[in-house]
């Protein structure tokens, strides 16, 4: 349904903003939000950033404040204490005529006409009328909407109103993309298709932010990630560098043939920071502190007669998540 | 977002929003059918009223060749005086005279010696007219036979001029709680189902949750005031395309006994429907803000349907007695200004400045609702679940929503 990037009209504004800044440097930068609903704590001085043109997702459990931060963006929440800043300065009208929100609660006028309300998006954002009746027109066009121009949003398919709910998001070109929740409701191929428009859009140098709970979908889709937990960001960075730096790794040890019961209970009883997942007679799952040299591990696991695998795994990220938000 | 460029933007969005509700509302087919309905009921209303009430009574008189000579001249004249359109046919003689009446196609007939015949009843408005015109040809006739000059005879029977006050006029007085009790209902009438597109149009944008995509555009005062100035748009549109239709209607039937004012009641009914629909409109849209269903919509815009229920009911107190002096001062306050107004202007000679304290304080009014409505529509609009306290929404204190399990 994507079509190659079509060429992008606000590239000199961007260039115009951000052009003392260097490559990778955040250019959204959220410091210690809070903001308090009579007796509940959403944001509880939650603070990230995002460099230029990368891909972030935004992870956490069900009221962990991905919403809340993402409506700050937007100044739909205003925050009772903290910033957020674009480009290096306080984020005002300027910067959201340049933001781009799909929120997690979509929302369209279900009678109007799918090609005008695009249009309409597109002038509340500052376009021209004939800016934005071209700018929908595109993007109908590349999102596979072609020929719907004139069909009311109540009478499309629910994945056709899932595409003008993005082309409503994506009409002015912005310069930072939020999604909340984008891949929710969508079939296995919709969901490749959202992949790769969020990856050639990242090319071309929009920021996009996004929050997911379909883990292993983020951990193929975006290099960094920010975990959110009870309001507050409780880990974030490229996931190379999380896996890195993760306390305990994954280890399999598999055997050719059954060595009865409880096999790996032979071993010596001095390895600390070694604990057992499960195990049958010929395999056996442990994780590993960071802190344990793995070659008095291998030692260990030869001991045993009839060693054909010795796995060593980093942490995948639904286990980096786990654990950072298990504390 | 400060100073101009804040307001600028603001005012962008705004007509942009106003624009877009303009045209929804101007494209309905509902629009289009009360349109077409109050338009023909306006102009009908008023033409058939003009026919029944407005145009001079027409008479036809018999005169015969026997009757007196001027007669047939004092008729017409008297006839004329008293407004009324008569014709005056001769007839050969008594008994055709007498045929005519009894076939009805003249209503009297005036035969020799001043004789003047009826079918039954003397009609009562013709009746005055023929006697006077028969007293009047008789007299001229002994006043000749006695000598006196056609000169002298005319200037002896010019018409006296009795000048007549009534101090309470009753017909004018009528017509104008007519135009009054017609204005009100007008009034609440509009506002009403105004005020009410604008609470289901807040209450859909939130239910549809298109709200949130919206506010991320722009601000919630150019999303309230753009929704107001658009529904209040094609408000104003039908109800300046019915005040003009009843204007012309007026104009081209001219019927009698219009008080003096009727004329620029109807501007001045303009006027008060923009401040009232902005004032109750800005209630109905920040309140409905408050409500995440459309069921819940009513419920929440209760308070202001029950302060425009009441003021209507006062309204009818005010007919009764306008020259009350806590109508004058009910008519100078805000939420009561746009239906209490309009109502003494027709009814009594309000001075002016207290036409223009009402406006000031309208206006003042309808700018801190503008105000109050936005901070409320911001903090109430992102709300969803049950229907919000306005206490709550005036603090910002809603729990967050909580996203659904997946």
């Amino acid at each position: 349904m994507i079509t190659p990037g079509t060429p992008r009209r606000h590239l000199q504004d961007r260039v115009a903003g951000t052009e003392s800044r260097t490559p990778g440097a955040p250019v959204l930068e959220v410091s210690h939000l809070v903001k308090r609903y009579g007796g509940v704590l959403a944001l509880d001085g939650c603070s990230l950033q995002v460099p230029a043109g990368h891909l972030v997702g935004l992870l956490g459990p069900n009221g962990a404040g991905k919403t809340t931060v993402m409506r700050t963006l937007f100044g739909l929440v205003l925050p009772d204490a903290g910033t957020v800043r674009w480009g290096g300065r306080p984020v005002d009208a300027r910067s959201w005529r340049r933001f781009g929100y799909m929120p997690e609660e979509r929302g369209l006028y279900p009678a109007m006409r799918a090609g005008e309300q695009i249009a309409y998006f597109g002038r509340l954002s500052g376009l021209s009328t004939r800016d934005a009746a071209a700018a929908a027109g595109r993007w109908m066009a590349r999102l596979g909407l072609a020929g719907r121009e004139d069909s009311r949003i109540d009478r499309l398919s629910h994945g056709n109103q899932q595409r003008v709910q993005l082309a409503v998001a994506l009409v002015h070109d912005p310069d930072l993309l939020v999604l909340d929740e984008p891949f929710a409701g969508l079939d296995p191929i919709a969901v490749d298709a959202l992949a790769a428009l969020m990856h050639e859009l990242c090319e071309a140098g929009t920021t996009v932010l996004f929050s997911s709970h379909q883990l292993d979908l983020v951990e193929h889709l975006c290099e960094d990630v920010v975990i959110l937990d009870k309001g507050r960001v409780v880990l974030a960075g490229r996931l190379s560098e999380l896996r890195a730096r993760a306390p305990r790794r994954r280890l399999e040890v598999t055997l050719a043939d059954d060595a009865g019961e409880r096999w790996w209970e032979r071993w010596s009883p001095a390895l600390p920071g070694v604990h057992v997942v499960d195990g049958d007679a010929r395999r056996v799952r442990l994780t590993v502190d960071r802190s344990v040299d793995l070659g008095k591990v291998l030692a260990e696991a030869r001991s045993t007669a009839g060693l054909v695998r010795f796995d060593f795994e980093p942490p995948s990220l639904s286990e980096i998540f786990r654990e950072a938000v298990r504390s | 977002m400060s100073g101009d460029t804040g307001r600028a933007r603001v005012l962008r969005g705004l007509m942009l929003v106003a624009r877009r509700e303009l045209a929804v509302r101007v494209r309905s087919t509902a629009f289009r059918v009360s349109t077409i309905i109050l338009l023909a009921v306006t102009v009908a209303g008023i033409a058939i009223t003009a026919a029944l009430t407005g145009h001079p009574q027409r008479f036809t008189v018999a005169v015969t060749a026997q009757a007196p000579p001027a007669v047939a001249a004092a008729v017409r004249a008297d006839g004329n005086a008293a407004g009324l359109q008569v014709m005056v046919v001769t007839a050969a003689g008594r008994a055709a005279a007498v045929r005519s009446v009894e076939q009805g196609r003249v209503t009297a007939a005036v035969a020799a010696g001043g004789e003047i015949i009826w079918k039954a009843q003397p009609n009562s408005t013709l009746s005055p007219v023929l006697n006077a015109a028969v007293q009047q040809a008789i007299i001229t006739q002994r006043a000749a036979s006695l000598g006196l000059s056609a000169d002298a005879t005319t200037r002896l029977l010019a018409p006296v001029r009795v000048i007549v006050t009534q101090l309470h006029s009753q017909s004018q007085r009528t017509a104008r709680m007519i135009i009054a009790d017609v204005g009100i209902v007008l009034m609440f009438m509009a506002i009403s189902v105004y005020g009410g597109y604008v609470l289901t149009g807040v209450v859909e944008e939130k239910s549809s949750r298109v709200v949130e995509v919206l506010l991320s555009r722009v601000p919630p005062s150019s999303l309230l005031g753009g929704k107001i100035a658009g529904i209040g748009l094609a408000g104003l549109a039908q109800f300046v395309a019915v005040a003009a239709a009843a204007a012309a209607t007026l104009l081209i039937t001219r019927p009698s006994g219009l008080p003096p004012g009727t004329y620029t009641a109807i501007p001045a009914l303009v006027l008060w429907f923009v401040l009232g629909f902005a004032f109750y409109s800005m209630l109905y849209g920040s309140l409905g803000a408050l409500a995440s269903r459309t069921e819940d919509a009513q419920a929440a815009a209760g308070p202001v349907i029950a302060l425009l229920i009441g003021i209507y009911a006062l309204a009818f107190v005010a007919i009764a007695n306008p020259g009350a002096r806590w109508i004058t001062i009910v008519s100078m306050l805000p939420p009561s200004a746009p239906i209490i107004m309009p109502l003494r202007t027709a009814l009594v000679n309000v001075p002016a400045w207290q036409i223009v304290t009402a406006v000031i304080l309208m206006l003042a009014a309808i700018y801190s609702l503008f105000r109050a409505g936005a901070r409320l529509y911001r903090n109430a609009v992102l709300h969803t679940g049950a229907r919000l306290r306005l206490r709550e929404a005036w603090h910002g204190e809603p729990a967050p929503p909580q996203p659904a399990q997946h």
